[in-house]
Formats: structure tokens, sequence, C-alpha cells
């Protein structure tokens, strides 16, 4: 018997991300909703959304009030039906989908929205992502005066020590997905960029100039989820949820063993990947969290579309990139489209929705039947993925 | 306790910070000349911080057991607050027992050198059979004022007990008025009357002179028979006070590097201590004279009993120009965001926080693991079973990085952190520790340099100071 969750994608809708200064948060949640129903090719009754699952992770630091499922259902207009806040930091909208899932495979709900939306533009980008430590330690001195990137350049740091990975390696990332998002209508920066770019760029946090960093953004993003055996009355072309994986790390930088490498995307995948009935090799389009470009090599390694240490020859060899053996980001990815926390995971979702139905236009990847999304939350402490297939 | 002759100081450590100020480069922005420099602290420094690094580096050089500090006296003009004790961080900095006497003397740089006289009296009389001395300043003087150059920050530090060492044979004070120097209350900067030889003549060579016959005559001794003297950071006020007071030729002026650090207040008799200590032959005595200028003057006879047991830690100079010095004494600067780790320093937090703030982590007994900070379950072996023990304060970088653009102040980007591996810890989770480096070569890093944890400054909240942990990359230190 398969273990494929009994769960469907049967619609998927984002905003165009960005800096969105005229747009607040309860509108973008509004646009998101618009969009997604008019994604459902046969038409969404609203009145069939039985529940709805909201993904912001940054509510509480950013907008200094309390975010809840109401705060979803007043935009919406959505009350008084259940909605359920979800707040994992940048994997949040990933859980949120995987939990939405969990309540239609239960039989709870056979109709269900997964919403997510972050509103970071409202503080200059300094009190920002910049000024989000994720959790490292101790709250003020262990280590002080780390920032976001830290989490990431951490391994970087020894991941360059160890296999002899440059900075020209990271500055590829970058390059490779401006290119695919410069296709991307929904993308922010849709802007190519060299490699001479990347290196010249302002420093952030070494070895991290600021291309190596995706930008601070403001956006929403949505799926409809529905039983697999009612998908039908919804889409011809709907695309299978087959599989989630949730694993966590220890939260701590100075907690890890090892650096380079991050234990709880390798978990989550190898859990996704057991209960999809599939390998590695198996997936045809994925979307990486490369909230900086250190990020999406080791979600090679972690994941295992390589071995340890060859994710910069994997670059190189063009195989993760639009035409290659395993696209990766076509979207674009955090680096280009954009990285608002609480909407990643479903945008990521999004993109592998209409990659699924051949609907991705110029960045379309030709024949991809699977798909995967990789969603990480701080310093690998949190790792959502999730596997998609076309039906 | 029975009542003892014989106090002594069983071992000295000292700490200079490691930036310092040109004299010339002060005089190029005003009038007049300016000769050697002045040490300056660093941006996350403060008595409290180099008060730490002088007391673990007496407590370091000498074999007295952090639990036999019965007292700790610390004497400063520019502690952190006007209330609350800056010796009970220093105390709980070092992990002192939670008994200790804590002293808090303030306003007087005479006050290190009263302060020792004060843990002889403890330790004669039995009260005390170990007590740490600490002297730390750091001085501002006022912009374009004759102190600017001159004053200095540095700290101090003596374990003062029963044994060989440094004989304290006798301590006297004497009282003088006529204030040529002092800073009101809230005030940045010390001001001055700006009329050295006045001071010199008329109102620190009388306090000196009558202060050095009193304990030599208490003592039953003559100038001639000191082999060396500190008379203060004054260099030629000292020479001339050896002539006056018809010391032998020979007699050793010291000057605690004050040519290089500048008068370090309340640090200064503990720098020429730990000079005197190894260059003097065994037998020889001589005076350390404490001296607040216009108030007080506190004299002590030390006869060197014992090989030194002296540990300083000075660290490479580092030279800063004058509007760094003006940055970091905030007189010029941009705005800068808010620290953003904010509310964290509530009564609670800070409570739950003790065992932290004095370095200590917990062991699991099952496998050994070093869980910091302290654990329900193992972070290896899940085991519930811990002792508590003192963290290593020296590792090995297993990771690091630059942060060119940061969020907190003051300190100012690039700043590097970084992961490190305690020397002797065991665990595959447990062992290491995430700190900021600070006073490091950010150009220079590298994966397994060695790091010494040091006490800094970690931001500030409603004027009350979060001090923590960094990591200082290890390197130019003497013994």
């Amino acid at each position: 018997m398969s273990q494929h969750l009994p769960v469907s994608i049967v619609g998927a809708g984002m905003i165009h991300f960005g800096e969105l200064f005229d747009v607040g948060y309860e509108e973008m949640l509004a646009r998101a909703y618009q969009q997604v129903l008019g994604g459902v090719d046969k038409g969404m009754d609203p009145d069939r959304i039985e529940a709805a699952w909201l993904s912001t992770a940054l509510g509480g630091l950013i907008r200094r009030e309390a975010v809840t499922g109401a705060s979803a259902a007043e935009p919406l207009g959505f009350f008084p039906k259940p909605v359920t806040r979800i707040e994992n930091a940048c994997a949040g909208g990933s859980d949120a989908i995987r939990n939405a899932a969990f309540a239609v495979a239960a039989g709870a709900y056979d109709v269900v929205l997964v919403i997510g939306a972050e509103k970071m533009r409202d503080v200059p980008t300094r009190a920002s992502l910049i000024a989000q430590r994720g959790t490292m330690s101790h709250m003020w001195w262990q280590p002080r005066g780390a920032t976001s990137p830290y989490l990431f350049a951490q391994h970087a740091t020894v991941h360059m020590e160890q296999y002899g990975t440059t900075r020209e390696d990271l500055a590829q990332v970058a390059v490779k997905n401006h290119h695919q998002g410069s296709l991307n209508p929904n993308a922010f920066m849709r802007k190519e960029v060299t490699v001479d770019q990347v290196l010249d760029a302002p420093m952030i946090c070494w070895p991290f100039g600021v291309l190596d960093c995706c930008p601070t953004t403001d956006g929403a993003a949505a799926v409809i989820l529905a039983r697999s055996d009612l998908a039908l009355e919804f889409t011809d072309n709907p695309v299978d949820l087959l599989a989630c994986g949730l694993a966590t790390d220890t939260m701590y930088s100075h907690l890890k063993p090892e650096f380079g490498r991050q234990p709880g995307p390798t978990r989550a995948a190898q859990d996704a990947f057991r209960l999809a009935e599939l390998t590695p090799n198996d997936i045809d389009v994925a979307e990486l969290h490369d909230c900086f470009t250190m990020a999406e090599l080791l979600a090679y390694e972690d994941i295992g579309f390589c071995e340890r240490g060859d994710a910069g020859k994997l670059l190189a060899a063009g195989e993760t990139a639009l035409g290659g053996r395993i696209p990766c980001n076509p979207s674009g990815g955090l680096l280009s489209k954009g990285h608002p926390i609480g909407a990643t995971g479903i945008a990521q979702m999004c993109e592998i929705f209409w990659q699924m139905r051949g609907e991705a236009g110029a960045r379309q990847v030709d024949g991809a039947r699977v798909g995967l999304t990789h969603n990480v939350g701080g310093n690998g402490q949190i790792c959502c993925i999730n596997i998609a297939a076309a039906r | 306790m029975p009542l003892t002759d014989s106090a002594s100081i069983l071992s000295v450590g000292t700490y200079v910070p490691a930036y310092r100020l040109e004299g010339r480069e002060v005089a190029s922005h005003w009038a007049g000349g300016g000769k050697g420099s002045r040490a300056v602290s660093g941006w996350d420094e403060d008595i409290v911080t180099m008060g730490v690094e002088a007391a673990t580096a007496a407590i370091d050089a000498g074999s007295t057991a952090i639990d036999a500090i019965d007292a700790l006296i610390l004497a400063t003009t520019s502690a952190p607050y006007a209330e609350h004790s800056s010796a009970a961080e220093i105390a709980r900095a070092l992990g002192l027992r939670s008994d200790v006497q804590i002293v808090d003397i303030g306003t007087s740089t005479a006050g290190s050198v009263a302060a020792l006289a004060l843990a002889r009296s403890l330790v004669r009389s039995g009260d005390a059979a170990c007590v740490l001395v600490v002297g730390a300043d750091d001085r501002v003087g006022e912009p374009g004022g004759s102190l600017e150059a001159t004053v200095g920050s540095a700290a101090g530090a003596a374990i003062v007990g029963i044994g060989a060492g440094l004989t304290l044979t006798a301590a006297t004070a004497s009282r003088h008025g006529v204030p040529t120097r002092w800073r009101a209350s809230g005030a940045a900067w010390i001001s001055s009357g700006d009329d050295p030889r006045f001071e010199r003549e008329q109102v620190v060579g009388p306090a000196v002179t009558a202060s050095v016959a009193a304990v030599l005559d208490g003592a039953e001794l003559t100038p001639d028979q000191l082999a060396f003297a500190f008379f203060g950071a004054d260099a030629r006020g000292g020479a001339a006070l050896a002539k006056s007071l018809k010391c032998a030729p020979e007699l050793a002026v010291l000057s605690a590097d004050a040519a290089t650090i500048g008068d370090a207040g309340n640090a200064a008799p503990f720098l020429a201590l730990a000079d005197a200590w190894g260059a003097q032959a065994q037998g020889s005595r001589g005076v350390i004279v404490g001296i607040a200028p216009g108030a007080s003057c506190a004299a002590l006879l030390v006869e060197i009993a014992g090989a030194a047991t002296v540990r300083r830690v000075a660290l490479a100079p580092v030279t800063i120009d004058y509007v760094e010095y003006l940055r970091r004494l905030g007189v010029v600067g941009s705005s800068i965001l808010p620290d953003p780790v904010q509310a964290y320093s509530t009564g609670p937090a800070a409570y739950r926080d003790e065992p932290l703030a004095s370095l200590t982590g917990d062991r699991c007994v099952a496998c050994g693991s070093l869980n910091i900070p302290s654990r329900v379950f193992c972070i290896d072996c899940g085991a519930e079973e811990f002792e508590q023990v003192r963290v290593p304060r020296t590792g090995a970088l297993v990771t690091y990085n630059q942060q060119c653009a940061v969020a907190v102040a003051p300190e100012p980007a690039p700043l590097a952190v970084g992961v490190i591996r305690l020397d002797g810890a065991q665990g595959t989770r447990g062992g290491n520790l995430s700190v900021m480096l600070t006073d490091s070569d950010l150009a220079n890093l590298a994966i397994g340099l060695p790091v010494e944890l040091v006490m800094r400054r970690c931001g500030i909240e409603k004027g009350l100071v979060k001090y923590g942990w960094k990591g200082r990359i290890v390197r130019g230190e003497s013994a």
C-alpha cells in the first residue's frame, strides 16, 4: 500500500514579491487569496474551503503585535472558520502545508487553504533581517554581534576549508538564480548579475557580500489542498502532494558537532523520500532554500543530489541550472524572487505546482513530473521537505 | 584565625588594554607638544572587565584557589555605576564564594594603596586569610587639557595573605587640601587647574614627602635604606622627590610605564609592584605611594621576601587616531541602531544566568560531556545527572566569520564571531562555546587558532551593563 498522502494541490497563487510600500500585511493576504482562488482551473467557491493555516514568522518581532489565525480570517472574510497560525522560523510556510495536509489526510477536512505572508519592509533593511539573529544561543553574548547571515556563513568558512569551495563557487549560485529569476514575473529582483558583481558587492558577513544574501522582501503566497479523490472536481491537472518530511537540529551554533553540513535537512529529506518511495535521482526540479548562496550548495549535499564536498562541481557542470539534470530554483529562489519568511515555503510549492503543470513559461523545466521543496529555518534548526508530483 | 604580624602580597597581576593614543597625535589637534602615549580601553571594556583580567592574572600567577578568597576590595575612580557595586560584578565573573566580603572604594586615585593597607589589616587581624585587591581606572582627561594625553587606562590586582611574597611591613596615609584635579559627578572627563608645576611642587610633593616619612618612621628606617620607590606616575616629580628625600643615588624610581600607558590612577601602584618584584633583590625594601592630588596620599612599605609571582597581560599595542579616540568617548559618532536584544536584563533572566556569568557549566556524570548552559538532559547522552564545573577559559577556533554589517552597539563593524572548542572539554555537541571575538586581528583569523575567554561588556540597557564573555585570539602575552 502506498504511503503517499491522500492530498492534492488544486490551486496556487502568489503576489509579486518586492518592497511593497503601498500594500499592508492584511492586503497582501487578501491579494494572495484572490490569486489562489483565481488559480483553480474549475473555480473555487470560498464556501468549500473549511479551514486555513497561516504562516507568518515575524509578527511579534517586526509588527510588535500578536499574529493569530484571526489575522488572516479578518482580511479574507474567512471567519468564523478555523485558522491555525504556524510559526516555524523560515520553514513555517512548508510546515503549514504539512500540517494542513495532515488534517486533510486525517479526514477532518476535504478542502483547506494554506496561506503565508511577511511584512518585512515597514522597517529599514538594517533593522529587519540583518538585526534578527535567528537563534544561535544566549540572548546577548553568545555570540554577540552575529546576525542571520552568520548562520550560514559559519558553515561556509568550514566548507571552504574542508572542500576548497571558493567565493567564486558561491557567486555562481547567485548568477544562476538571478538569471532564472529574471524569467519569473513574480520575482523581486529580476536582474542578471555577473560573478564579478557578486564578488565586488559590499561585504555583509564574510564570505557573503550583499549579492550572496537574499533581499528583505514583502510578499504573500497561497495554495489550496484537497482530498486527492475529490481533486478532479477542481482541476483536471491536480498535483499530488506525496510526502512531507520535517526534522529539527540543535538551535545553538555551539551545540553543533560539526559545520559544513546540516543534519536536519538530511533527515527531513530521508523521511520525505522514504514516504514518497523515491530517491534524489527521481527529482526533476527543486526549489531550495537559498537564503544565502552557501545554503543552496549545502542543500545539494544534505539532500543527496551529490556527494559531500561536490556541490561546487555539480553547480559548475550546469547540472542544477535550467537545462541541467536537476534544475534548482527555476523561480529565482530566495536570492532573486525574495524571502518574505512566512510565505517562502508556500511560494516554493506554487512554483512546483506550476512546473508540474507545464505553466512556468520561460523558466519551465521540460517534462518535469516530480518536484521537491526544501525550506530551512535558522541554522538548519528546522527543515521541511515536501515532495509533489504531476498526476 | 590567630593574629599575625605577617601579611604579604602573594601574587600580582596586571592588565593593559591594547589601544594607544600618542601624545603627538593629540598635540596635532591642539596647541603644544606631545610626548609618549596613553593606553585606551577597547569598545567593550571598562574597569570591571579590566579588573577581571588583572584579577584572573593575579590568581593564575600564584597558587591561590578561587574558593580561598575571603574578601575582594576594589579601588577605582571610574566605576560604570554611581550606585551598584563594580566589585560584585568582578566577584561574579571570577566565581568567588557567595559569602565573600565585597568592598568598593571610589573617587580617589590613592584608593588602591589604601586598599592594600586595608587588606594587610584584615589579614593581620585574622578577619580574612586571603584578600583580593583590585585597582583599575579607565581615565579620560578634558579634551585639549593637560591631562588628555597623560592619563591612562589599566588594571592591577594582588592577592594578600600569609606566606612568602612581598611583605607588607607598614602602611600610612596623610591628608592634604587644595584640590588640583577633579571630576564632578556625572562629568565625562577629569578637569584640572592646568598648573603642573604648582601641583608637583606645592601639592603632591609635600604630601608624598609626609606620607613616606611617616611610613619609614614607623618601621624605624631611613630613606637611604630604600632600594625602590613609586612616587606616582609623574617621572619629573618622582626624581625630584627622591632627591629631596635624600634617598640613595641608586634608588630605582619606578614609573608604572607612565610614558606609554599614561597615569593609570589606581592601577599604577600594581604596575610598579610588578616591575619591582622581578627586578629587585631579595630582602630589598621599597615604598609604593598612591596619590590623589590635593586630597590624600597613601604609602606602603614592602620588602621582597619570595620569588616573583607576577603575571602581566599586555596585548600588542594598536595605535588609534584622535577621531577614533573621540568616537570611543562618544564625543563624536553616528546614530546607531538600538541594541536589538532587549528586555533581557530583567531580574529573573539575569538571576537564572548566574552560573553562566561566572562561566560555570554542567559536566555529565555519565558521559563527561560539558553542557553549556546547564541542561536537564545531557546534550550528548540524555542522562540527567550533572556536576557543576568551571568552564575552561581557553580553546581553539572551530569556525568564524567577519560581520561587516552589525546591529549591536557600540562595537563597530567589522567584528568577528565564532565557535570555539574548549580545551580539555569532553562531548561531541558539548564542550563548545559561541563568542564574539574581541581585540583580535580580523585579517588573520583561521580555523584552529587558540582563543582565550575574556569578560567584556555586551551591551547596555537602561544604563545597566550586560557583562558576558567574548573570545580573544591568544597572542603577545608574557608571564
